[in-house]
């Protein structure tokens, strides 16, 4: 078995709510991990190519969860513009929503979006899930090699 | 030509009667003339004859006594002077063979000649003698005196004045007689003329009764004769040109009747386009008087309009009545040029040869069933405009409560999750009291989340709609017993049969699934208590197009009073402690079974278990036919 390198996760949601959730969700993993949070579509953009005050520079991450419904920049539009970009396409975008409507899940990926999951309502289960999703994506999937 | 006739009829009577009576005048006048002319010569004759025979036999005696004087040398003045007493005697001559007078009653004539000579011995002359102007009768009487061969004679002059005067007065005799006679024959040829013509007045009257219509007109002539024929034969004639006419008219009476009584305007024109005969309806609605639209050319009540919107003129009409026009819909314009909408109908009318004698032209006044079709089509607009407005707010009220539902559900999802994780963090840190309050919020939490799950379900009826397709009920009783209801199936120890097949629906698969499943799942729900719930699926037909699905359970029942209480929106009858939900799974199914024009009843008692039924559109026999042979 490989050494597992430390995972990085963007989350790009606006309510601080589900922020607090995701981060309280991931907390607690035996899975060493990085999580940036920014709040809208625009701000993400601005993490990956290290504009505004992102400027200092971060690495690109590995994975990203993406709100859909966000003032300003949606999720979708967002999703869109980084698969277009050669070098951003690798990243696995997985959309953490709480629409359930059949056009967001076609839309998405038909974006090329990575996975589709319904934020659950319970805690418990939303604490699960979060936690079953960086599994997937650390432990089980392998990930393009991260550039230097 | 009528007129003439009647001249010259009345003409030819009076002259019958003239020509009748002026002819038995002249008749009259011309016998009576020759009768009167014929006895009055003869009169005349005898009264002169007799005149002459009685001078003669008075001259023969003188000339014998003159005989005897002569012997004795004596003149017999006495008997001469008789003669002349006579008052018919003019004069008397003694004259010798020469034709001298040598004695005479007047002196004055001795020795003048009077012109004859030789007189015929022993007989007795009467010539015609001029005397002093005046026409006399001259008698010669022979004398046997002097020398022998030598006959001297008597002449006498006999006047005619008594003759005539005798003929004078049977003149004017005769003369009275004449006119009194003709006069007679004039009134007897009145009498007999008009006698005669009679009659043939009352034929030529009878005749001219006929031609003015007056058929009831009898002729009585009793002659006995030939004229009585004719008048009889003349009788019979009237009869029978009564008879005809009067049927021909009852005829003609029927046809106007059923003209009149048609409710439709009927006109016939002739093949110039004029108007020659109209019914009742036809100037009751136009406004005309009969008298005004007999003449007046149809093109001016009718303004006829082909398909493509423009006029068409008479010969166009007269074209096309050729083939029949039938139910084209056109413009009549009374005189107060209102426009009358009508549904006209033409066909040509020919005589034996084929030649157009006219067009019977029929219209139906459609104004009311214009008016209808207008107020009809205002209603639709109304309709459509409403029923925009409603779908319009109805989407509207879909999508408030589909967005509301949704946007509703994040911050109770918050206000769930924070809550747990504070009741996390404080564990062990809270009293028994704080607890139950921590647990009372959370809980609220969780429901409201659950109602506004079911309302976003309610409001997916329509706003997730599917069209609708073939369904097998079958196969969706299946999956809801091995997927959806199985665990509440095994919890329950229920069983669900279906006795006979269910046929196939036409409807959006995934809402009548849910439909079922929510009935049988209440059917599971509800049961009573210690009793396994049981679950019977089936179905009937109610006609061609619907079938009836019936939903039986063995539970707890409902009261008569609830069952329509229970399809509303988060209407419960159990507390949520001894049944869960929301009260919101028969509000779906009755708006699933509505929407497909179907609809939800229960039949139920308490204790006895519940039938929900719902009907539903289903394949009909062709469909199915159709299917088969795909």
């Amino acid at each position: 078995m490989e050494k597992i390198r430390p995972a990085t996760i963007l989350l790009v949601e606006d309510d601080p709510g589900d922020q607090k959730l995701i981060k309280v969700s991931l907390k607690n993993q035996k899975i060493a991990n990085e999580l940036y949070i920014v709040g809208s579509g625009e701000e993400a953009m601005e993490f990956l190519y290290h504009r505004g005050k992102h400027s200092v520079g971060t690495p690109l991450p590995d994975l990203i969860l993406l709100d859909l419904k966000m003032p300003g920049m949606g999720g979708k539009e967002f999703l869109r513009r980084i698969k277009q970009d050669e070098k951003m396409k690798k990243i696995q975008v997985v959309i953490l929503t709480s629409s359930d409507s059949e056009k967001d899940i076609l839309d998405s990926y038909n974006l090329q979006a990575s996975g589709y999951v319904k934020k659950p309502v319970e805690l418990e289960d939303f604490k699960r899930v979060v936690k079953e999703i960086e599994a997937y994506w650390f432990i089980i999937c392998k990930l393009p090699p991260k550039e230097e | 030509m009528m007129m003439r006739v009647k001249r010259n009829s009345s003409k030819k009577r009076k002259g019958i009667l003239v020509k009748i009576v002026a002819a038995m005048i002249l008749l009259s006048i011309i016998s009576v003339a020759i009768i009167l002319g014929v006895v009055l010569n003869e009169q005349k004759q005898v009264i002169e004859s007799n005149l002459i025979e009685e001078n003669e036999r008075l001259a023969e005696v003188a000339a014998r006594s003159i005989e005897a004087g002569y012997i004795a040398r004596l003149w017999p003045f006495r008997t001469l002077n008789q003669i002349n007493a006579s008052e018919d005697v003019l004069f008397w001559w003694i004259v010798n063979p020469e034709g001298g007078i040598y004695l005479a009653d007047n002196p004055a004539m001795c020795g003048k000649k009077i012109g004859i000579t030789s007189f015929e011995a022993e007989k007795t002359v009467v010539e015609d003698y001029v005397y002093g102007g005046e026409d006399i009768k001259f008698l010669i009487q022979p004398l046997n005196i002097g020398e022998p061969g030598k006959a001297e004679a008597l002449c006498v002059g006999i006047s005619l004045k008594s003759v005539r005067e005798a003929t004078d007065k049977m003149i004017i005799t005769g003369l009275g007689y004449f006119f009194m006679i003709v006069a007679f024959a004039c009134v007897l040829s009145f009498f007999l003329a008009g006698r005669l013509t009679r009659p043939i007045t009352q034929l030529v009257e009878g005749t001219q009764a006929i031609s003015r219509g007056e058929f009831d007109h009898q002729v009585e002539i009793k002659t006995g004769d030939e004229i009585e024929g004719l008048g009889d034969s003349f009788n019979e004639m009237a009869q029978r040109v009564k008879n005809a006419i009067e049927e021909e008219r009852a005829a003609r009476g029927e046809t106007e009747n059923i003209m009149n009584t048609m409710i439709n305007m009927l006109t016939v024109v002739n093949p110039d386009g004029r108007i020659v005969e109209v019914n009742k309806a036809t100037f009751d609605l136009l406004g005309y008087s009969e008298a005004e639209l007999i003449g007046m050319p149809f093109d001016k009540i009718i303004a006829p309009k082909n398909k493509e919107g423009g006029e068409i003129g008479l010969e166009d009409l007269i074209k096309e009545a050729e083939a029949s026009i039938e139910n084209f819909e056109t413009t009549y314009i009374a005189k107060d040029g209102r426009e009358i909408p009508v549904n006209f109908s033409a066909s040509a009318m020919k005589d034996e040869e084929g030649k157009l004698r006219g067009i019977v032209c029929d219209g139906g006044d459609i104004t009311e069933r214009k008016k209808m079709e207008e107020e009809r089509e205002a209603l639709i607009k109304d309709l459509e405009k409403t029923n925009r407005k409603l779908n319009w707010s109805n989407k509207e009220l879909q999508d408030f409560v589909y967005i509301a539902s949704h946007d509703l559900r994040e911050p109770m999802r918050k206000i769930s999750a924070f809550g747990q994780l504070l009741q996390d963090s404080l564990k062990g840190k809270l009293d028994e009291d704080q607890q139950e309050n921590f647990a009372f919020m959370i809980d609220g939490a969780n429901r409201m989340q659950q109602m506004i799950d079911a309302l976003l379900s309610y409001s997916r009826v329509t706003t997730l709609a599917k069209p609708a397709k073939r369904m097998d009920l079958n196969k969706a009783i299946e999956d809801i017993k091995s997927v959806e209801l199985a665990v509440l199936l095994e919890e329950t120890g229920g069983t669900i049969r279906v006795p006979e097949p269910l046929p196939a629906v036409q409807a959006d698969p995934s809402q009548v699934h849910q439909l079922l499943q929510n009935l049988i799942g209440n059917g599971l729900k509800f049961h009573r208590e210690e009793i396994a719930p049981e679950i019977t699926v089936r179905s009937r037909r109610v006609n061609d197009n619907m079938v009836q699905v019936e939903v039986e359970d063995n539970g707890i029942g409902i009261e008569e009073v609830n069952y329509e209480k229970i399809f509303g929106m988060f209407q419960r009858l159990h507390s949520s402690e001894d049944y869960g939900g929301t009260g919101i799974g028969l509000a779906v199914c009755k708006k699933i079974v509505e929407r497909h024009g179907g609809t939800i009843g229960v039949n139920s008692a308490p204790d006895k278990g519940s039938m929900f039924w719902f009907t539903l559109p289903t394949i009909t026999n062709d469909e199915l036919r159709v299917r088969g042979e795909e």
